[in-house]
């Protein structure tokens, strides 16, 4: 008679089954040689490219050689999935002189405040024009602000604050773009390793700073300003295809990130999803939407979990803890993005 | 489709000779078939397993014997997993509406997927140590960092969690009939 020990090795078997085949692993090699040949780097750099590309082969056809029927065409790791935007990137024309970005962008914030819990949701639709170094014009109308209902005086607050947020604008590109805002996008080199080490010493050196300055990060937060500028530049740099491979391939070698599967934007578009951790501490996390027929991203969503009720120990506790607003959710929908020849000029 | 014979070739390996290959797919191939027991998530489990393979190749450097890379890797496999599992826990407790983890693999997969549904993580990693990769209790201990009394009690309780669900599912048709 069966035992139960024999009846669950039975049962989990299909588990076992999920060896690359010879095939997959003739791929994986060879992916990686070509890694080699086309790179030179010191040796410790060549590993780790070469067996993320290897790897994500891997896994991209062990999953495809699953029994049932997966697509083997569409890689479904988030790596694959990465590593398939850069190919697709890197087969994109050559850009104009403003890439054109129409986007809405959305904003959610937490309330928890005199007893009262609800969100705050408010949202602006912008143009932008984006030429080297992020130089360029938004126009913005005023957007607008909902509140949770029925909207107490802690929600009507925190609505008032927003406002602010997404006034009328019509200026210089409005969102700078943070720690690269003075990156000159022709020295974005076209090797990701080089472009990662580029960004950061952007990020770490201050020269984003309107007074210089050398900024100091606490342990892990410029790698992530690292991931989170990768992203913008995807989304609203002017870029050559080769750079826009590499930031993918940066964000292939990037660890933590996880598949998100087949998922729809905001406004309905079919596109793939892969979710990056940001503050790992905090399980903030990055999630894009991307179409994989183009490279171009169709969505970026921060999600931001509420603020931990007990600091790290040795962090002063602020006066107040855990804070009673806080942003829970950042959305930047791409509705239209294209390359122009002169600022005003739309795809 | 081949399967490597891992032990073999451990021992025929003289010590440091294990290729950067042989490490990752080694890597993946453990880290994959654990995370997929204890995340239930074959896309989830291949970016564990990515990870894994990464650490692993770059730290294989430093371990001084290589016939205790298996060990090595279903320990840092197993805290790989755990952890995504916890991430997702966090992640569904904190999303209203969030993306539905996008579950893959054939009947057969389902299957054995569905048994180890709505267990604890370290349950199911223990499961999975034991049925998956056959690990006798103290090498169970060794990746999951307890005692190999706490695997008997994981393993014991992982397995009475699955036969009450397989008599329920064999009452069922009954029940409905």
């Amino acid at each position: 008679m069966k035992t139960l020990d024999d009846d669950l090795r039975e049962r989990l078997a299909p588990l076992r089954g999920l060896e690359p085949t010879d095939e997959e692993i003739a791929r994986l090699l060879a992916s990686a040689d070509e890694l080699r040949a086309r790179t030179r780097r010191p040796r410790r750099s060549l590993r780790a490219v070469g067996v993320v590309a290897a790897c994500a082969a891997a896994i991209g056809g062990g999953l495809a050689a699953l029994p049932g029927g997966r697509d083997a065409a569409r890689p479904r790791s988030a790596h694959g999935i990465l590593e398939a935007a850069a190919a697709v990137a890197a087969e994109q024309p050559a850009p104009g002189a403003y890439r054109y970005t129409r986007m809405l962008s959305r904003f959610v914030d937490e309330v928890h405040a005199d007893g009262q819990q609800g969100q705050v949701t408010y949202e602006q639709t912008s143009e932008n024009w984006t030429s080297d170094a992020f130089r360029g014009r938004t126009v913005a109308p005023q957007g607008t602000i909902e509140l949770d209902a029925p909207p107490g005086d802690a929600l009507r607050v925190a609505g008032g604050h927003a406002n602010g947020l997404v006034k009328r604008y019509d200026g210089s590109y409005r969102y700078g773009d943070g720690p690269i805002a003075r990156v000159r996008f022709a020295e974005l080199p076209e090797d990701p390793q080089a472009l990662a080490a580029l960004l950061e010493a952007a990020i770490r050196d201050g020269r984003w700073l309107p007074h210089p300055g050398r900024p100091k990060w606490a342990p892990g937060v410029a790698e992530e300003e690292v991931t989170r500028s990768a992203v913008i530049l995807l989304s609203m740099g002017n870029l050559t295809a080769g750079q826009r491979r590499a930031l993918f391939e940066l964000l292939g070698s990037r660890p933590g990130a996880r598949s998100l599967g087949d998922v729809h934007d905001a406004i309905g578009r079919q596109g793939v999803g892969v979710a990056l951790p940001l503050a790992s501490a905090l399980g903030d996390e990055l999630r894009m939407i991307i179409d994989p027929g183009t490279g171009d991203v169709l969505q970026s969503t921060e999600v931001l979990p509420p603020p931990p009720a007990r600091l790290p120990q040795g962090t002063p506790r602020p006066p107040h803890w855990p804070p009673p607003v806080w942003l829970a959710q950042r959305t930047e929908v791409f509705l239209s993005t294209g390359s122009v020849a002169a600022l005003g000029d739309r795809p | 489709m081949t399967t490597i014979d891992h032990a073999g070739l451990l021992a025929a390996s003289a010590p440091g000779a294990l290729t950067d290959d042989q490490v990752a797919r080694r890597a993946i191939q453990v880290a994959r078939r654990t995370a997929l027991g204890v995340l239930g998530d074959a896309e989830a489990a291949a970016d564990v397993a990515q990870d894994v393979a990464i650490t692993a190749v770059r730290r294989a450097g430093s371990l001084r014997d290589p016939a205790a890379l298996d060990a090595w890797l279903h320990r840092i496999a197993v805290r790989a997993a755990l952890r995504e599992a916890r991430r997702a826990g966090r992640r569904r407790e904190a999303e209203r509406a969030g993306h539905d983890p996008p579950r893959g693999g054939d009947d057969a997969l389902t299957g054995a997927l569905a048994l180890l549904d709505g267990l604890p993580a370290r349950q199911r990693a223990a499961l999975t140590l034991r049925y998956v990769h056959d690990l006798p209790d103290a090498a169970i201990a060794g990746a999951l960092r307890c005692r190999p009394g706490t695997v008997r009690s994981l393993l014991s309780r992982g397995r009475d969690a699955v036969r009450a669900a397989l008599e329920h599912d064999d009452r069922s048709p009954h029940e409905d009939a």
